[in-house]
């Protein structure tokens, strides 16, 4: 795990404590990922012709000035940039949202950010003290995914920051992947410092990361300064992408490292199992996937969607992912029953809903909750459980007591405490099982 | 990271023991209008109406005489008898819808017919949220930062179908035999399929009640570029102003309110 220490002394208010950061595991996407000694930069989409690169602004920042000159950049362009997310890894954490990029935390004080209804970025200060915060973005990343310096194809991150007395939950670096912390303080250039660093930590390297042996020069590393474009024309070129650097797949693609990775995944059928998913109707936009007919960019990538063509049936999309208090995930495409022994006929479900058993929290009726999907809708029902269902539906959001048996309108950020201690949290589903197939 | 009592929100903590919301979740009506006017039909066969909080659009079904008087008692009716109290209870609920069936086929009846039918959308602003309800294909829409929610789904054959897991653009059928509702205000059973939830709300959020010859003559970009009016009379007018331009032929009603903070 390395080591940041603040850079916020000099006005005698910060906390001069470390931080400890954990691997950025990316996740697969269209957008990128950036990072620097001391900030992580989540870009949605790439900059349309006339908007500030953003990727361009973190990368020429001073250290420690990475996301002010990122805001700054999109200020100055009246905020007419892709929506993005930033992370300040000083003390205190700083994380900062624009458009309808969503950060998720584990943070009791933040369960999601996103500034999806806001004009301008929105950003809040974590006080991590001695507890260990996992902050993540978009899909679940590739577990064999960490990237040290420089930007990469994304659509999103995964992070871990852990305060000062925290226990360390990491991932230990194995042999040939020296963690950071035995490195000189970065003193180097910006671009320099941005070198692509991706590597699998479950396998061995020979590249010491550490010191920087890839030539600064490649393609890849020229990326940390021209941005998208640059990634992109990089990424076409035959043997730009080097041994000892991982990519994120493209969206529906696999890394090799990930068909034993799965734990973390949502438990999805594929999505050619199921003839009888029902069908919505759904425009696409230019990066394939689907979305509701009236909109004009997607709900998930920002894309634009050509609003002169016209819907089509296509199967109901995984429109979001739950997470059980024991980690476990499950795709929300059809109706769900939450309980500790889950009887669909109490629940009043359909025949064709799926039971999602819980352990045994005493919290927690047998049949407590169901989940109901309404083409681009999720509807949340209270099944008459003994203690009750709560709805925080997102950040800053008051809590609300739900009515048993009226559902609940609920979206990706919202959680759900089942009689008080017990959370199920709404999760956006993974951009690699949005993207249509059949349609 | 899994919570314990002692991570709990402390506001969680205080809904729990029964203290009321922050303001800050409180909503009001900011402000509403609608328009409405006749299609093809001498008589305009929509009705619109509101009362204190709720909101209310109807649309007598052409296919059957007195949609007007079906479509007018389903709004007279719902200002009645959903406005008497806050309770929501599916069953109370679905009690209340089953009052306004009766007073539409009354109303049908002391008019001379036997069988008259509507569809109706309800939107009701409340203390502790927005309930929207509704039967048949009257639609309600969210419009929230740009975007255009679709917040119903219509009680139609075409969505059974889609339901079942069949594609209706492989099936031989018109789009008349697709649209056909499956529940309607004005028989002793078909208003049972009634909707009923919950949802999001913000400050600044829009809400629209529209008939079918509203929405059907809307492309996605009308929906785009006429979510930027602000004004509520002002996009109830455009809407109506621009499903007439795109030749809808049917009554074309849209009722539009918009959100404020606490006062």
């Amino acid at each position: 795990m390395s080591r940041i220490v603040s850079g916020r002394d000099a006005d005698g208010t910060s906390d001069p404590g470390p931080l400890d950061i954990g691997p950025l595991r990316i996740a697969d996407g269209t957008g990128i990922v950036a990072r620097s000694a001391s900030a992580v930069l989540f870009v949605a989409t790439a900059s349309a012709a006339g908007q500030p690169d953003l990727v361009a602004a973190f990368s020429a920042a001073e250290p420690g000035s990475e996301a002010s000159r990122v805001t700054a950049a999109a200020a100055d362009a009246s905020f007419d940039v892709p929506a993005f997310a930033a992370v300040d890894l000083r003390v205190p954490l700083r994380v900062i949202a624009f458009g309808a990029v969503e950060i998720h935390t584990d943070h009791p004080s933040l369960p999601m950010l996103s500034a999806a209804a806001s004009t301008s970025w929105v950003e809040r200060q974590l006080d991590v003290g001695d507890s260990t915060v996992t902050i993540s973005i978009g899909a679940s990343p590739n577990p064999a995914t960490d990237l040290r310096l420089g930007c990469v194809a994304g659509g999103g991150f995964t992070l871990e920051v852990a305060g000062r007395h925290a226990a360390a939950p990491m991932p230990t670096q194995t042999a040939g992947t020296p963690t950071p912390e035995s490195a000189p303080a970065p003193s180097v250039t910006a671009e320099r410092e941005l070198e692509p660093r991706v590597s699998a930590v479950d396998q061995p390297s020979s590249v010491d990361h550490t010191t920087g042996d890839a030539d600064p020069t490649t393609p890849i590393a020229r990326t940390a300064v021209d941005g998208f474009a640059a990634l992109r024309a990089a990424m076409e070129q035959p043997g730009a992408v080097q041994d000892d650097v991982t990519l994120a797949p493209p969206i529906g693609g696999r890394s090799p490292d990930r068909a034993d990775s799965t734990g973390g995944r949502p438990q999805t059928r594929s999505r050619s199992d199921d003839p009888d998913r029902p069908f919505v109707l759904a425009v696409h936009c230019t990066s394939g996937h689907p979305n509701p007919p009236q909109r004009s960019t997607c709900r998930r990538c920002m894309a634009p969607i050509d609003s002169s063509r016209p819907a089509a049936n296509v199967r109901q999309p995984v429109l979001a992912v739950i997470r059980l208090p024991d980690g476990t995930q499950h795709s929300v495409d059809r109706q769900l029953v939450l309980g500790r022994r889950p009887d669909l006929a109490a629940a009043r479900a359909d025949r064709s809903a799926a039971s999602v058993r819980m352990s045994d929290e005493s919290s927690v009726s047998r049949t407590h909750l169901r989940i109901d999907v309404e083409d681009w809708s999720i509807n949340v029902v209270d099944c008459g459980s003994r203690s009750g269902t709560a709805l925080v539906s997102g950040n800053d959001a008051e809590p609300e007591l739900l009515d048993a048996w009226v559902p609940h309108e609920v979206a990706a950020g919202a959680q759900l405490y089942l009689g008080g201690p017990t959370i199920v949290t709404v999760m956006a589903a993974p951009l690699d099982e949005e993207v249509d197939v059949d349609g | 990271m899994v919570a314990d009592e002692a991570t709990l929100p402390t506001d969680l903590l205080r809904s729990v023991l029964g203290t009321d919301a922050e303001p800050s979740r409180r909503v009001r009506v900011g402000g509403w209008d609608a328009a409405s006017e006749a299609g093809r039909r001498e008589q305009n066969e929509d009705a619109w109406g509101h009362q204190y909080g709720t909101f209310v659009v109807a649309d007598g079904m052409g296919g059957r005489p007195g949609g007007a008087i079906a479509a007018r008692s389903a709004v007279e009716a719902s200002l009645d008898v959903f406005t008497r109290d806050e309770v929501v209870h599916p069953l109370d609920w679905s009690h209340r819808m089953g009052l306004v069936n009766d007073a539409v086929t009354a109303a049908g009846s002391r008019a001379g017919h036997d069988r008259v039918g509507a569809a109706i959308g309800i939107v009701q602003c409340r203390d502790d949220g927005v309930v929207i309800s509704h039967v048949g294909d009257v639609r309600v829409y969210r419009l929230r930062a740009g975007v255009v929610e679709l917040l119903t789904r219509d009680h139609s054959v075409v969505h059974e179908i889609r339901a079942a897991g069949v594609d209706p653009a492989e099936l031989d059928a018109t789009a008349g035999r697709l649209g056909a509702l499956t529940s309607f205000l004005g028989e002793a059973d078909t208003w049972r399929q009634h909707s009923l939830r919950f949802v999001d709300r913000r400050t600044d959020d829009r809400f629209v009640i529209c008939t079918d010859g509203v929405y059907r003559s809307m492309r996605a970009a009308d929906w785009i570029a006429l979510s930027e009016i602000r004004e509520c009379r002002a996009l109830a007018d455009a809407m109506v102003e621009r499903a007439r331009t795109n030749s809808s032929r049917d009554d074309r009603t849209a009722l539009v309110l918009s959100l404020a903070g606490p006062r």
